[in-house]
């Protein structure tokens, strides 16, 4: 039996649930009349999911051969000889140029890292909220404030916590000073701590501590943090893909010399 | 800091191009993703690299396969992320298997993607449909696969195809869709 293309499509939409009731009603009644419009209707379902599943394989045997591209090129191996090349000579000539600098006593710029630009210490809540009352945590915060962590840090490392103060505030206050100071691996692992997810600073610590770890070149650690904040539905997943990114664009700079 | 709008342009333009099948998008995002995804695998389990490796294909396959169907439209963490995701449920189900390999089979493929839409029909049928549509042949073949597996409109099969307009790429669709259909009835069905 020739079925028509309109008869075809109204099946299809049939197969695919957009037909109307008033239409699907009368397509079911023409197909209880014809048997061979029922086994049209079969066939083509036959035909749509045999269609997909060779799609698939298609897809699977395209992956499969870019797997086997993975491993026959090792991602070192991917630039070019001649990328390799230029990259060497643009070492050079940066050496050279670095060289040049120092020789001539002139401070070069260094290119702040996006874990570094995020970095942001965190604002003093006493202050904000008017709890500052003038204790010593509070003389050290004000160092802080004023933007001098290192001596913020070498206040709250230098001083025995007063036990009217919160631990939790004393430690995270400390921890904040010590990477704004660029003592990145004592400020993570004070970081560390806060592992309770009901802590009000869980998120905050969490990902202040995978800059932190960024930033003392513990890039393994460092992925394995962000991942898992990436994954997680907190308020700063999106930063840590874009961290994320930017380290994967600088082991790639890295392969190829840049 | 703001997340900046490159980041996120590029982002997009990598789920359509994944969407639409752009195979240098998808080649691209193949290989850039997968030495994270092997590092995390190594660094957590105790899998070789090899089932690591067969892993990231499962992974990948299944992501393709749920942007190509919609259901996954946005896609609000790295594509590594949803990658590194979808590997920790199927290393889950390989050590709840044994850590067998190969443990997903062509003939799997309808029940590998929760709440696929594929149609299950036998493998059998699935096979002679495979081999009508190899016998169907060069361009009929494509046009279909565009049309009912990688949904593309039809201005873009009549674009892929080299077909004049959507109209004809329409006509073009039916006609290939009739001939499988003898192929496949002749074949005994």
């Amino acid at each position: 039996m020739e079925i028509d293309p309109n008869t075809w499509e109204q099946m299809e939409a049939y197969l695919d649930g957009r037909l109307t009731k008033e239409d699907r009603e009368g397509l079911e009644k023409a197909m209880a009349a014809e048997p061979q419009l029922q086994k049209a209707l079969e066939d083509l379902q036959a035909l749509k999911a045999g269609i997909e599943l060779t799609g698939q394989k298609q897809t699977r045997a395209q992956i499969a051969q870019w797997e086997a591209q993975a491993v026959r090129t090792p991602e070192k191996n991917h630039a070019m000889p001649y990328l390799r090349w230029a990259a060497a000579v643009l070492v050079l000539i940066a050496g050279g140029y670095f060289l040049y600098l120092s020789l001539a006593g002139t401070e070069t710029p260094q290119k702040q890292s996006l874990a570094e630009s995020m970095f942001t210490p965190y604002p003093n809540l006493r202050a904000e909220r008017g709890l500052s009352g003038g204790t010593m945590m509070d003389s050290i915060l004000d160092l802080y404030e004023a933007g001098d962590y290192g001596a913020a840090a070498k206040g709250f490392t230098t001083s025995s916590r007063p036990a009217s103060e919160s631990a939790d505030m004393w430690d995270f206050y400390k921890a904040e000073s010590l990477i704004a100071s660029g003592e990145f691996v004592k400020g993570a692992d004070i970081l560390s701590a806060f592992a309770d997810r009901g802590h009000a600073l869980f998120e905050t610590a969490r990902f202040h501590r995978a800059l932190a770890l960024v930033m003392a070149g513990e890039k393994e650690e460092a992925e394995d943090l962000l991942t898992l904040i990436a994954m997680e539905k907190g308020p700063f997943r999106e930063k840590a893909n874009a961290v994320l990114e930017d380290l994967a664009l600088s082991e790639e700079q890295g392969q190829i010399g840049l | 800091m703001e997340i900046s709008i490159h980041y996120l342009l590029k982002r997009d333009q990598e789920i359509r191009g994944l969407k639409i099948g752009d195979e240098k998008v998808l080649s691209q995002t193949y290989h850039a993703n997968r030495s994270l995804f092997i590092a995390w695998f190594r660094k957590h389990t105790r899998a070789d690299d090899s089932l690591i490796a067969e892993w990231y294909q499962e992974a990948f396959f299944i992501m393709y396969e749920n942007i190509r169907t919609d259901k996954l439209v946005n896609l609000d963490s790295s594509i590594a992320a949803y990658l590194i995701g979808v590997g920790k449920n199927l290393e889950r189900d390989h050590r709840k298997n044994g850590w067998s390999k190969n443990v997903y089979t062509v003939e799997d493929d309808a029940t590998i993607l929760e709440g696929s839409e594929t149609e299950t029909i036998d493998p059998e049928t699935a096979e002679q449909v495979g081999n009508a549509l190899n016998a169907l042949g060069g361009k009929c073949r494509d046009i279909l696969i565009m049309f009912y597996y990688k949904h593309y409109s039809m201005e873009v099969i009549a674009d892929r195809a080299g077909l004049k307009n959507d109209h004809v790429a329409k006509k073009t669709k039916y006609e290939c869709l009739k001939k499988l259909r003898e192929i496949y009835l002749r074949n005994g069905n």
